[in-house]
């Protein structure tokens, strides 16, 4: 290899860089950049618009994930518009552009089933997954729905302890490491520990499409007070539950499965939900006496900000914001909202934001 | 790398003004244009080693870089703290036209955590500012036609909150 090959350009090399960054140098910055501000950067010039719109971009952009905006999208009680958050900068904003209704999840949440929603890597699908009891025949029934089928598939299954029955759980399950779990505890007033344990964490493997049980260490236990539920926060599993000394206890299991990283932390608000931590350890979740969102330091239990006004929290999802389109099917009413305007850009998916 | 000891071999980079760098071996390795060419030759590389693209003041300042990343990661205690901190002071310390220059010359020298880095740091500059500050920043002139401009603002109206001042 000889270097001196581009000292023929010598005489250029003042231009080159006084002008512009290579195209390739501006695509690893803009990779770098939020979602909103690079929709903005689109009017730079007609060359950074085909780097933004570059239909690539979105993927490794979602991908490398260096410049993740974490929002919360809330359906609230009162049937008004959906709202989305802006969890980095605790910004609320009006309305949320069109979204999509799964009806038939509606429907079958009447039964007493749990569900959950997550992402099976070997296969680059999203699965609904539902399990119920079928009274009559007295069998546990797995259902999933594949989002790259579109179908239904069932199965008979055998949940461990019986948690349809005997105890108290958390209907809706929380997807992080490839698996779905909920939380399963006995039912307020049974006593805690009496069955060998109380509490578990019922898991499902989405790979192996198995469940199996994660114990709770017994220090949670101890000072357990219904209602618990689990949550996924700054990528790891943790379950929270207000407590009698009228706080937020809150335990982080800091490495998935190492039963000694359950880590304690306090949160001085009666019934607070956490829904996310920032690598910062800013804890923002749901004061639900106030209805409103609230911030905290997670280590001294700070309060910091507070937003919003909310009936109360229905429905919501935490999601990354992307530029990933959805399916074309999947956006046939989504493309235009109440004001007749695209909203170009801002389409979103609710994505494994906690892949690792 | 830090067991090495005087011994170690150097190499001399040339810039283009014809300055030469003494550099030791193992930070060679980290420049990985100037690695791949010493792995090209056949004999041991004696003589200076030209950078054509390369200006005295961007190579001095990499080098400081990567000799102070050296020496952080030698010592694994306080390895991330102080290098957080010398970070922040190296982004800090130049001007928007003197990073310019260095990521072109990082990015023809091909070290890949210098770049990493900087284009972060000029993420970090951009990303709350105007379309007309981004514009300056990299010498860019706007090709759109009045109309054309107005369009794809109008189309993207709600990303243009909370832009900060230039």
């Amino acid at each position: 290899m000889d270097m001196d090959v581009h000292s023929n350009k010598k005489n250029n090399i003042n231009i080159s860089i006084d002008d512009i960054l290579p195209a390739e140098l501006v695509r690893e910055i803009l990779m770098r950049i939020p979602i909103k501000n690079l929709v903005r950067l689109r009017c730079v010039s007609k060359l950074w618009n085909t780097l933004i719109s570059d239909p690539n971009l979105p993927k490794s952009h979602f991908d490398l994930s260096l410049a993740p905006s974490h929002r919360l999208l809330v359906y609230p009680d009162d049937s008004t518009k959906p709202t989305t958050v802006d969890l980095d900068a605790l910004i609320y904003s009006i309305h949320a552009g069109g979204y999509k209704n799964y009806s038939p999840m509606r429907k079958l949440l009447k039964r007493s089933a749990m569900f959950g929603f997550g992402y099976d890597a070997s296969e680059d699908d999203y699965l609904v997954l539902f399990a119920w009891r079928n009274t009559r025949q007295m069998e546990d029934c797995l259902g999933l729905f594949s989002l790259r089928t579109n179908s239904w598939t069932t199965s008979k299954v055998t949940l461990p302890k019986d948690p349809l029955k005997k105890r108290i759980i958390s209907l809706s399950g929380v997807f992080l490491n490839g698996a779905i779990h909920w939380w399963i505890a006995p039912r307020f007033g049974t006593g805690i520990g009496i069955d060998s344990g109380g509490a578990i964490i019922l898991v499902f493997d989405m790979i192996e499409r198995r469940f199996w049980e994660m114990p709770v260490p017994k220090e949670i236990m101890t000072n357990y007070h219904p209602p618990g539920a689990l949550v996924e926060l700054g990528g790891c599993l943790a379950i929270w539950f207000s407590n009698f000394d009228k706080k937020t206890d809150i335990w982080i299991m800091k490495e998935y499965k190492v039963q000694s990283s359950w880590t304690a932390y306090k949160i001085p608000c009666f019934f607070f939900r956490p829904l996310y931590l920032s690598n910062d350890g800013d804890i923002i979740g749901f004061d639900m006496l106030k209805s409103c969102l609230a911030k905290y330091n997670v280590n001294n239990g700070e309060m910091l900000q507070s937003c919003g006004k909310f009936c109360g929290l229905n429905d919501f999802c935490m999601y990354t914001e992307s530029l990933l389109a959805l399916p074309d099917d999947f956006m046939e009413d989504t493309n235009q909202d109440q004001s007749g305007k695209c909203q170009t850009g801002k389409r979103f998916k609710r994505a494994p934001i906690w892949r690792t | 790398m830090s067991g090495i000891s005087d011994t170690e071999r150097m190499i001399t980079l040339k810039t283009v003004e014809g300055t030469l760098f003494d550099v030791k071996s193992s930070i060679a390795k980290d420049i990985k244009t100037v690695q791949a060419f010493i792995d090209d030759s056949d004999d041991d590389v004696t003589s200076p080693i030209p950078l054509p693209n390369v200006f005295t003041r961007e190579l001095s300042r990499i080098l400081d870089y990567l000799n102070n990343h050296h020496r952080f990661r030698s010592d694994i205690e306080k390895a991330d703290e102080e290098m957080a901190r010398y970070d922040a002071e190296f982004a800090k310390s130049m001007s928007h036209e003197e990073l310019k220059a260095l990521i072109l010359a990082a990015n023809y020298l091909n070290v890949k955590d210098l770049l990493e880095f900087l284009n972060q740091t000029v993420a970090d500059v951009i990303q709350n500012k105007s379309v007309e500050f981004v514009r300056n920043f990299f010498g860019i002139e706007n090709d759109y036609t009045p109309e054309e401009e107005e369009k794809l603002r109008n189309e993207n109206e709600w990303a243009f909150n909370g832009v900060e001042q230039d």
